[in-house]
């Protein structure tokens, strides 16, 4: 086990070197320049002066060829100095630290909102014996699956905020009063729900249905049946357990996917997450907090399927994560 | 079993849906008359300091911050912290007189030295901080006493009282500091109404009155600015009663004039949307294609359309500005165009486009593709074009490109205007001297010799009868000789609660930012 984890954080720090050295290399070939760009904010939008752009670039310390901009970028991050932001100034380390705890509790609720609610959904639906319920199951499901991440988050605004005035449309507490637990959870509520239902829900749900309703007749099934085990200890042990495998794989996959509609989600619902950071950086060519939020996105990933992996390891004994000459 | 395991799935489905339940305590209930003021915007700057702003500056940064003029409700420049100034008959000496015993927002006395220090380091700052072209012309900034600021100047400069507003900033916090200084950014200290209390990026701003403003103490207990990016999520809540107020687009007016409690202020603004000719290009040598494409568009049709209604039809830079003189005569006439193109020599060929020697009137119109709004009247007035026969090739390009094409462009959907000196409208797109070759902002190349002696004789006083004669002939010129095709003023819409007392309409600038701009005397009714 250790070592399996020692052996993921090498391969974590590896994809951290690529993914830094590829966004470098790709914002730099991007279009724009952030200097023209700062000065065109600050000047209403006015095009600025070649030299004031060449100015500034050179105080930025921009004009520096790329592998020298890379490597003084690799020195600071090695001692925690992400840098500053172009735009408003600020340590880069400010802004995670603001913004990645908001968006690790989104897409923390959105990943426990898919697994209860495909388990429940895709088990209701391989266990039924009512067509009609299954029918109506795979119905939705498939309405869902069709539907972009943001048009399920504008209709879960109408329905719950709007319309029934249920839950709060945005933000995290209101303004001006601490953020308690008990102010958070229903500001959680809609965009949790609306991330999870806008990605791949639809798929979880039908690999749960799919992986348990393809073992509702295996033998090992009909023996324990057999044998007069009750229905509590079939359902979860020989059915669930085994059934969630392919869905316990697809999940630490899709987690990233995940992450990533969580930038849209955030913009739709006010969440101060770092997302919308991202979507913002990337407009305004703020490189040194776009890398880095490109580097935390990584990890999330990385972290995500290697928690995806574990669980299929404990769900299926078969799997082995150790290579097998580490044992 | 079958059924339990059943039984286990929707429990587990309503314990979810239990937990949405359980914390449904929706929005926080409207109609809190005499409580907080709750306002919802889409952009949040990047900065609150307002020489970083340019002359637009954004609510928050509005009600901290005031400058040594500020301007009232027509645009005209009146005493903000100076009580009053004396300008020299030379025009190269300006003598501002504070008002006594005024304070900055942290207690601390607010002097002439405040003065002397932001237009300093707005100049040492230099391509930084793009505002301090409008001090190019300071010399020397002297201090005699505490409440006195002399402004020597290079030379005249006619738009100094207006660039005066600029909000006023502490020389004891930013001693030592950079002006760009993102701690000063995030936590601003100004002499103006409101106080920032909490600043929390990416969700709202929290601001309280300031007892020490020298009108006396702001009427409203508190204002909040929400940060809510999503135009749908700002009118939800302000159905929902989230926020009392919100920075609405013009297409969601209708919907908002169904929200109960809420009314719309529609402002007009200075900001106005034409199509800009790029003058080294042939085509549009003949001023008379120029004129008879003025004729050729029609701007209500555009404002109903694309505009929603919120907007108004623009015949030249300063419709809505103080010194605007008779409109130009540009209407929708197809008569007029025909009559133009055919005493300019031009003939309608096969395929009822307008031709002189084989060559129609050709030429691409592009804008930021980024940018909806213009993409649409892009879309708009090119189809109206080529039907009065032009040969018009929409086309809108990303803006990076268009930045380093800016040479290149045939036409261009282009936003200017602002609402204060005119010298800051018209001299930089229209003068010979601002050139796109020179490093200027005149980007179609315009040069035209009776343009240049009126800008030149606008900016060169500040005698209102000589410059209202100047700006009057200088829309005369432009409009024998257009520079661009005009379309349309923009309108920007903010709807608040029918219980609030004291906003009052005024042009406003770019975004239509300056809808807070006398919140010091806004109240509950």
């Amino acid at each position: 086990m250790v070592l399996v984890l020692r052996r993921r954080a090498v391969t974590a720090l590896a994809v951290v070197a690529a993914l830094s050295a590829l966004c470098f290399a790709l914002l730099d070939t991007a279009p724009g320049d952030p200097a023209a760009n700062i000065l065109e904010a600050r000047s209403g939008g006015r095009p600025p002066s070649a030299a004031a752009v060449a100015e500034l670039r050179h105080s930025m310390g921009l004009d520096d060829p790329l592998p020298v901009r890379y490597g003084r970028w690799v020195r600071d991050a090695m001692h925690g100095d992400f840098g500053t932001s172009y735009k408003t100034g600020r340590p880069v380390s400010e802004v995670l630290a603001d913004t990645v705890p908001w968006t690790l509790l989104l897409t923390g609720a959105a990943v426990l909102v898919s697994v209860v609610g495909a388990v429940a959904v895709g088990l209701a639906a391989a266990l039924t014996r009512r067509a009609w319920l299954r029918r109506g199951i795979e119905t939705a499901l498939f309405a869902v699956g069709g539907m972009p991440g943001f048009v399920v988050a504008l209709l879960l605004l109408w329905i719950f905020s709007a319309w029934l005035g249920w839950l709060p449309s945005g933000g995290v507490s209101q303004p001006g009063r601490p953020v308690t637990a008990g102010v958070l959870l229903p500001h959680l509520v809609l965009p949790a729900l609306a991330l999870a239902f806008g990605h791949h829900f639809g798929a979880y749900a039908r690999l749960v249905e799919t992986g348990v309703g393809r073992l509702r007749t295996a033998p090992h099934v009909d023996n324990a049946r057999a044998r007069g085990l009750p229905g509590r200890v079939v359902v979860p042990r020989h059915l669930l357990r085994p059934g969630l495998v392919p869905f316990a794989a697809r999940l630490g996959v899709g987690v990233g996917g995940l992450v990533a509609g969580a930038y849209a989600t955030e913009l739709i619902f006010s969440w101060p997450g770092v997302g919308r950071q991202a979507i913002l950086a990337a407009q305004s060519q703020d490189y040194p907090v776009l890398t880095a939020i490109v580097l935390v996105t990584g990890l999330i990933v990385v972290a995500a399927n290697l928690l995806g992996d574990l669980a299929v390891a404990w769900l299926d004994p078969r799997v082995k994560l150790e290579p097998a000459h580490a044992h | 079993m079958r059924k339990s395991a059943l039984v286990m799935g929707v429990a587990t489905a309503l314990a979810v849906a239990g937990c949405g339940g359980a914390g449904g305590s929706g929005g926080s209930g409207a109609a809190r008359s005499g409580g907080t003021f709750t306002y919802a915007i889409g952009d949040e700057p990047e900065t609150l300091n307002p020489v970083l702003q340019d002359e637009h500056i954004d609510p928050v940064t509005e009600m901290v911050f005031r400058g040594v003029t500020r301007h009232d409700a027509a645009n005209r420049v009146v005493p903000g912290l100076a009580e009053s100034w004396r300008v020299s008959p030379d025009r190269r000496t300006y003598t501002f007189t504070l008002r006594k015993g005024l304070t900055w927002q942290d207690g601390k006395p607010l002097t002439s030295a405040d003065v002397r220090f932001t237009i300093e380091e707005m100049k040492r700052a230099g391509a930084e901080v793009p505002l301090s072209r409008n001090f190019a012309s300071v010399a020397s900034v002297e201090t005699p006493d505490a409440t006195t600021a002399t402004l020597k100047l290079s030379r005249p400069f006619a738009p100094l009282l207006d660039a005066m507003s600029v909000g006023l900033l502490p020389q004891h916090v930013l001693q030592g500091r950079k002006l760009t200084d993102a701690d000063f950014g995030r936590r601003p200290v100004g002499a103006g109404p409101f106080r920032l209390t909490t600043y929390k990026p990416g969700q709202y701003a929290e601001l309280v009155p300031f007892d020490g403003y020298y009108e006396g103490r702001p009427k409203l207990p508190k204002i909040v600015v929400k940060y809510v990016p999503d135009d749908s999520a700002r009118l939800i809540q302000l159905k929902t009663g989230e926020v009392d107020a919100a920075h609405v687009q013009p297409q969601q007016v209708a919907q908002v004039g169904k929200v109960k409690r809420v009314r719309v202020e529609t402002y007009p603004t200075a900001d106005y949307r034409a199509l800009m000719l790029n003058f080294r290009k042939p085509v549009f040598a003949d001023r008379k294609v120029r004129q008879a494409m003025n004729f050729a568009v029609d701007r209500d049709a555009i404002v109903s359309s694309v505009l929603k209604g919120q907007g108004s039809p623009a015949t030249g830079p300063l419709d809505e500005s103080p010194y605007k003189s008779e409109p130009a005569p540009f209407s929708h006439d197809p008569a007029k165009v025909e009559q133009l193109m055919t005493s300019a020599g031009y003939a309608k060929d096969g395929q009822g486009l307008w031709a002189k020697d084989g060559k129609t009137v050709a030429f691409e119109l592009t804008t930021f593709a980024e940018d909806s709004a213009r993409v649409a009247i892009l879309n708009v007035s090119a189809t109206q074009l080529k039907q009065a026969g032009f040969d018009v090739r929409p086309n809108p390009r990303p803006r990076d490109w268009v930045r380093k094409h800016w040479g290149d462009l045939d036409a261009f959907v282009v936003g200017w205007g602002t609402p204060y000196d005119p010298d800051s409208s018209v001299y930089g797109p229209f003068s010979s001297s601002e050139a796109l070759a020179k490093g200027g902002s005149n980007y179609g190349s315009y040069s035209n010799p009776d343009v240049d002696r009126a800008l030149a004789r606008g900016r060169d006083t500040d005698d209102p009868a000589v410059r209202k004669a100047a700006y009057t002939d200088l829309q005369k010129a432009l409009a024998e000789d257009p520079p661009f095709v005009w379309i349309s003023y923009l309108k920007t819409d903010n709807a608040v609660p029918t219980t609030l007392k004291g906003p009052q309409q005024r042009t406003l600038g770019h975004h239509g930012y300056g809808f807070f701009w006398n919140a010091e005397k806004w109240s509950w009714s």
